[in-house]
């Protein structure tokens, strides 16, 4: 089983072909032992939370606290990855769900809002600084 | 021929590395699963930010509870007790923090560490330097031939990782010149050290020179791994390279491989090695 696994993942890493037969869950958890780092980004990316008052003015939510781990790792984690493959509904259920959770903890730190709103903040990297373009001119903003 | 692949496979041999590989694991698994501790209630429980896949997260004090059984289980693992029923423990309750919250973070290692642990828990790792074989055998030291079939099983798979990641590398855009490591030093994964080397303005040509140096010497470690006469400068590559991964890039994960690479010596190698220098 293994060693068919391994060869299915093989293919997929080299021809993006799955073999036949092969379940999809032992080929792609192989090809995912078998290929890691395929491409990089030219721009930073920073998943955005802000929270309305119920005055209606928007005030972006202090996030740290939420982050646990190293930069890297936080970054992937804003991509919600394995909900990525799916119909982009689910997808935007799924940042409807993470905004709703992110209200509760809030309320619970004693920050009650009215709403949520999720935003990816992109811009460009420079050897200045991880946040160094990080400005408005240089700076794309996508609602979620 | 079937004989000379039932002996690579299957044959008995004395199980000194695999139990190595069994301790370091299961250190490197207490310090991984060590950076989750502080954040049990927002990383594995209802009350925090989880996105399960198919169980619901649990309550605090349900993750609380489970995050003791697992270090629990870690522990007993690691020192060789009970160990089919910790070892069993460990890798299930890795898929289900994988479906609660590392799905988030999909990263190879974490795949090659379940992949670890499965191939270790139909293993012989604790048949020597454990309690088990304190507890039948009666002393830590004591040992009793196993299956070479995990070891095995575990260096193919480094081995077929180093293949397939340079591979992949040759035939990938991205990785036709050096400009993916000038961006990938100044993005999310940089670090002092990569910051450093960024600030000495390097031309381009030696980022191209250091990929092409990897895309080369990458597979070539990883078939120098089976041939003896190859195998220490194949094993010293891939260790540099896991360093150099963790101090540029902060991926520190892929370091339990380092002490797994001891399983592509012959197992009596070992064996007379820790007896020439009396550890055993």
């Amino acid at each position: 089983m293994y060693i068919t696994a391994t060869m299915s993942g093989m293919m997929f890493t080299l021809c993006r072909v799955h073999m036949p037969g092969v379940p999809y869950i032992l080929s792609h958890w192989s090809y995912g032992m078998l290929a890691p780092f395929q491409s990089y980004l030219t721009y930073n990316e920073d998943l955005v939370a802000l929270g309305r008052h119920s005055g209606g003015l928007w005030e972006a939510i202090e996030m740290d606290k939420y982050r646990t781990h190293g930069k890297g790792e936080e970054s992937i984690k804003m991509y919600l990855p394995m909900y990525r493959s799916l119909p982009e509904e689910v997808l935007k259920e799924k940042y409807e769900e993470y905004a709703e959770k992110l209200r509760t903890l809030e309320m619970n730190h004693g920050n009650t809002w009215e709403e949520i709103a999720l935003e990816m903040h992109t811009w460009p990297r420079s050897p200045g600084g991880y946040e160094f373009l990080r400005v408005p001119v240089f700076t794309t903003v996508t609602k979620l | 021929m079937t004989q000379l692949w039932n002996n690579f496979w299957l044959k008995e041999a004395p199980p000194h590395a695999l139990a190595i590989v069994r301790i370091c694991l299961g250190l490197f698994l207490l310090v991984y699963a060590s950076t989750y501790a502080l954040h049990i209630t927002l990383l594995f429980s209802n009350e925090g930010l989880t996105l399960p896949l198919y169980f619901a997260a649990p309550s605090p004090t349900t993750a609380y509870l489970m995050y003791a059984v697992s270090i629990l289980m870690l522990l007993g693992f690691t020192v060789g007790a009970y160990f089919r029923v910790c070892a069993v423990a460990c890798f299930f309750l890795g898929l289900y923090y994988w479906q609660l919250q590392l799905h988030m973070f999909p990263s190879s290692y974490n795949r090659i560490l379940c992949f670890t642990l499965l191939v270790l828990m139909c293993s012989g790792a604790n048949k020597t330097f454990s309690y088990d074989t304190k507890r039948t055998l009666g002393s830590w030291t004591a040992w009793e031939p196993t299956s070479v079939l995990a070891g095995r099983l575990i260096c193919m798979q480094i081995s077929l990782t180093f293949i397939g990641v340079s591979l992949q590398k040759w035939m990938l855009p991205a990785w036709s010149t050096g400009e993916i490591l000038t961006y990938t030093f100044i993005g999310r994964w940089s670090t002092l050290l990569s910051g450093v080397i960024t600030r000495l303005n390097l031309p381009v040509e030696f980022y191209d020179f250091v990929i092409l140096t990897v895309k080369v010497l990458q597979p070539l470690a990883g078939i120098g791994v089976w041939i003896a006469r190859f195998r220490l400068a194949s094993i010293l590559f891939i260790h540099s390279f896991l360093i150099l991964v963790a101090l540029l890039l902060g991926i520190w994960w892929f370091i339990f491989l380092i002490p797994a690479c001891i399983l592509f010596f012959p197992p009596e190698k070992i064996y007379a090695y820790l007896k020439e220098k009396h550890v055993l």
